[in-house]
């Protein structure tokens, strides 16, 4: 019997070493410096086609998955209201299990081009920014669809917050400073 | 004990977030050059940021190696004091912009604004040499210093990030 105890102790606590703690929660950096890429939109002629932002991230962590990209159109209080749908993101079970809130997905976070989140994956990091991993980094970033994969609308102000992200660990960053764009050409 | 120390539960060694996001405010630099840059920095015992700056650690992991330099032996070194801005010109008053003079960088991202008037060593700022411009995050207490943020190089004519 003791034998058992002492075995199911031991399960209890590799078990528990394979997910991020509240401490690497709180050590997973802060995507930081949004701001807007050149003018902020793409334009073809006269026609706005893309948001075009930029932020500096350095996530070395073992659990990262990438960033994810918020926008909504922009209220009163751009800052405060991105913050309220990041923390909105991750549901937390009575169970102890969390979970990903699909509303908050399919309305405020914006997909990367395999329709997927998180909006800049690790492949594109990777690919783009081969030195990610050392040392922190601008990202250029255009948004091209709103999250619901519809058009983005023309002379809409919108308001956008980048977050780090751990799909595995469920853990979410704290967003960035928040930028507004007015998606015209002038 | 050693299985313990591997479960990622461990407190990291170095748990404060990196500045990031350092820019110069104007696009033709002059004096008293202006910078900003953001931080999100709410550890309990989180002291402020220091500038470095240097006229020849041009690259990313150079101006890292000063960073590298700062802590030795439990305690700051005062070996590269000379690549630290002080908060008082003369002195040798660390970090070069104290905590109490910061607002809500622990409640969330944010931008804060400096104005160098003088380098590492109190000499006035000479804009027609290069200047190479990084920031970290300080707990005095703990003894613990981030990496240094992105760097800028600044001189009269520009104001551009270097890797």
């Amino acid at each position: 019997m003791k034998k058992r105890f002492f075995l199911l102790c031991l399960i209890v606590i590799f078990s528990s070493c394979g997910l991020p703690s509240s401490e690497e929660l709180e050590d997973m950096n802060v995507p930081l410096g949004l701001s807007k890429n050149q003018t902020g939109v793409v334009c073809s002629g006269t026609t706005p086609t893309a948001l075009s932002i930029s932020f500096y991230g350095y996530n070395p962590e073992s659990f990262f998955s990438g960033y994810n990209v918020y926008i909504m159109t922009a209220g009163t209080d751009p800052a405060n209201e991105i913050k309220i749908q990041v923390q909105s993101h991750i549901i937390q079970a009575s169970d102890g299990q969390s979970s990903f809130s699909t509303t908050v997905e399919d309305n405020y976070i914006v997909k990367n081009s395999y329709s997927q989140l998180p909006s800049v994956s690790l492949t594109y990091l990777e690919s783009n920014y081969p030195g990610f991993y050392s040392q922190p980094t601008k990202i250029t970033y255009n948004i091209t669809q709103l999250p619901n994969s519809t058009s983005l609308n023309i002379s809409t102000e919108y308001s956008i917050g980048v977050t780090a992200i751990s799909l595995s660990g469920k853990i979410e960053t704290l967003p960035s400073n928040v930028i507004t764009i007015q998606f015209s050409c002038q | 004990m050693s299985f313990f120390y591997s479960c990622k539960g461990t407190p990291p060694t170095n748990d404060l977030n990196i500045p990031m996001g350092l820019e110069c405010t104007d696009t033709t630099p002059s004096l008293p050059l202006r910078i900003y840059f953001y931080g999100y920095n709410p550890e309990p015992d989180f002291s402020g940021y220091n500038i470095y700056i240097s006229t020849t650690h041009s690259s990313w992991s150079s101006m890292q190696s000063l960073v590298d330099q700062h802590i030795s032996n439990g305690g700051f070194s005062s070996s590269i004091n000379n690549n630290i801005i002080s908060s008082v010109q003369g002195g040798n008053t660390y970090p070069t912009i104290p905590s109490y003079s910061l607002s809500q960088v622990s409640a969330g991202a944010q931008k804060v604004e400096f104005q160098i008037n003088y380098d590492g060593a109190s000499n006035g700022l000479n804009l027609a040499v290069s200047y190479y411009i990084g920031i970290t995050a300080i707990d005095l207490n703990n003894v613990l210093e981030s990496k240094i943020s992105n760097i800028i190089k600044v001189d009269s004519s520009s104001c551009t990030g270097v890797n």
